[in-house]
């Protein structure tokens, strides 16, 4: 084959010549000024300056931006917040006012933690922007304020019958008169003597 | 602070300016290579001198990509060719192109009608080639470049620049009846 390429190159000498013969063609003299002034037309700068490629990066980079806000921002405190009532709570609020303990008396819960009166439900409520601890409050409480105050406003409700309460209402003591009498815990009786031991 | 400021602006001047002269120095070195490959496929040559210009212009926006000498010859050979094609293919003026070939190459007075023919027929003959082998033949006719500079300026193997080359050779003399009247040393 390559023998073959050898006697071939050598043959064909006549061919090659005409070959460059026949490109063996000059621009015009003037060709260089008309370049010259083609490329003095372009107003772009020569140095470096910002490909196709590298703007559809950055217009990439601003979109990935533009959506990690948005989605930072759904994730933050969400507008509709579900807050989920333990049984647990039910049974001791419904039961603190009904059935007072044997033994020792305790004081009345504390309104805070269990006021809601659930029953395993999903409540929905607002979410608020500050920081402050929400305050939950049952369904059928803030049913019966609104009721309430639409009252009050359609002038349902007498509140003469307020003033006089507060009238007869005793005049509070002061606060240092108040004496807090100590706390006595006294041990639990034996649950095998309250409710019997079985055989 | 002016006083950085007028060094940042003067230092950036003089990158500009250098890529001004480096720019005219290719340009001074390589239009005639543009021009040819423009004209072995266009033939016409205020065409050629067109797309020649037109790949310049592209090359001096792109400049600050190609101030490597052999990268800017490769760029340029491409990119003419290319714009060749397309210039050819769409060109209405293919019938008065095909009468000034009986015109060139630039005719002395020596030269016989029947050169004039052998050029027009080997013209045809080139044109008839498929791309890849009319691009070898070309290059390799133009300011005699040798298998390795056609091999640069395409980004091609040697091997293949010659394989294509011996089969271009191989066609183009199959084609052209004068040849077959040469003698051999076969």
């Amino acid at each position: 084959m390559d023998e073959e390429r050898t006697d071939y190159t050598i043959g064909d000498k006549s061919l090659e010549r005409e070959i460059e013969n026949a490109l063996h063609v000059d621009p015009s003299p003037e060709f260089l000024a008309r370049v010259r002034a083609r490329v003095a037309t372009e107003r772009r700068p020569i140095g470096p300056r910002l490909s196709w490629s590298v703007v559809g990066v950055a217009a990439a980079v601003a979109a990935t931006v533009v959506m990690a806000l948005v989605v930072t921002r759904s994730h933050r405190p969400p507008a509709v917040a579900v807050s989920v009532e333990p049984a647990v709570a039910t049974s001791i609020v419904k039961s603190a006012p009904t059935d007072p303990p044997i033994a020792t008396p305790t004081p009345p819960l504390p309104r805070a933690a269990p006021v809601v009166e659930s029953t395993g439900r999903k409540h929905i409520r607002r979410a608020t922007p500050n920081t402050a601890p929400e305050v939950l409050i049952p369904a059928r409480d803030a049913a019966a304020l609104r009721v309430l105050m639409m009252n009050i406003r359609e002038g349902r409700v007498d509140l003469t019958a307020l003033d006089a309460i507060h009238a007869v209402a005793a005049p509070l003591e002061p606060l240092d008169k108040i004496a807090i009498q100590p706390i006595t815990i006294q041990p639990l009786p034996r649950l095998a003597l309250l409710e019997g031991e079985r055989p | 602070m002016h006083e950085r400021a007028a060094r940042l602006a003067a230092s950036l001047l003089t990158v500009d300016e250098q890529l001004e002269r480096e720019f005219e120095a290719r340009l001074v070195e390589s239009s005639r290579l543009a021009f040819r490959v423009a004209f072995g496929v266009l033939r016409h040559h205020e065409d050629a001198e067109d797309i020649a210009q037109e790949a310049f212009a592209r090359a001096y926006c792109s400049f600050s990509k190609l101030r490597d000498r052999n990268r800017f010859r490769v760029w340029l050979v491409r990119m003419t060719w290319r714009l060749a094609i397309n210039r050819h293919r769409d060109n209405r003026r293919r019938m008065s192109r095909e009468r000034h070939v009986e015109a060139m190459p630039d005719p002395t007075v020596s030269e016989t009608v029947a050169a004039c023919e052998r050029a027009a027929q080997l013209w045809q003959a080139i044109d008839a080639l498929p791309e890849k082998l009319r691009l070898v033949t070309v290059l390799a006719g133009i300011e005699g470049h040798d298998i390795r500079e056609v091999g640069m300026l395409l980004g091609l193997p040697e091997g293949t620049v010659k394989s294509r080359l011996f089969l271009a050779r191989q066609r183009l003399k199959e084609r052209l009846e004068w040849t077959r009247n040469e003698p051999t040393t076969r």
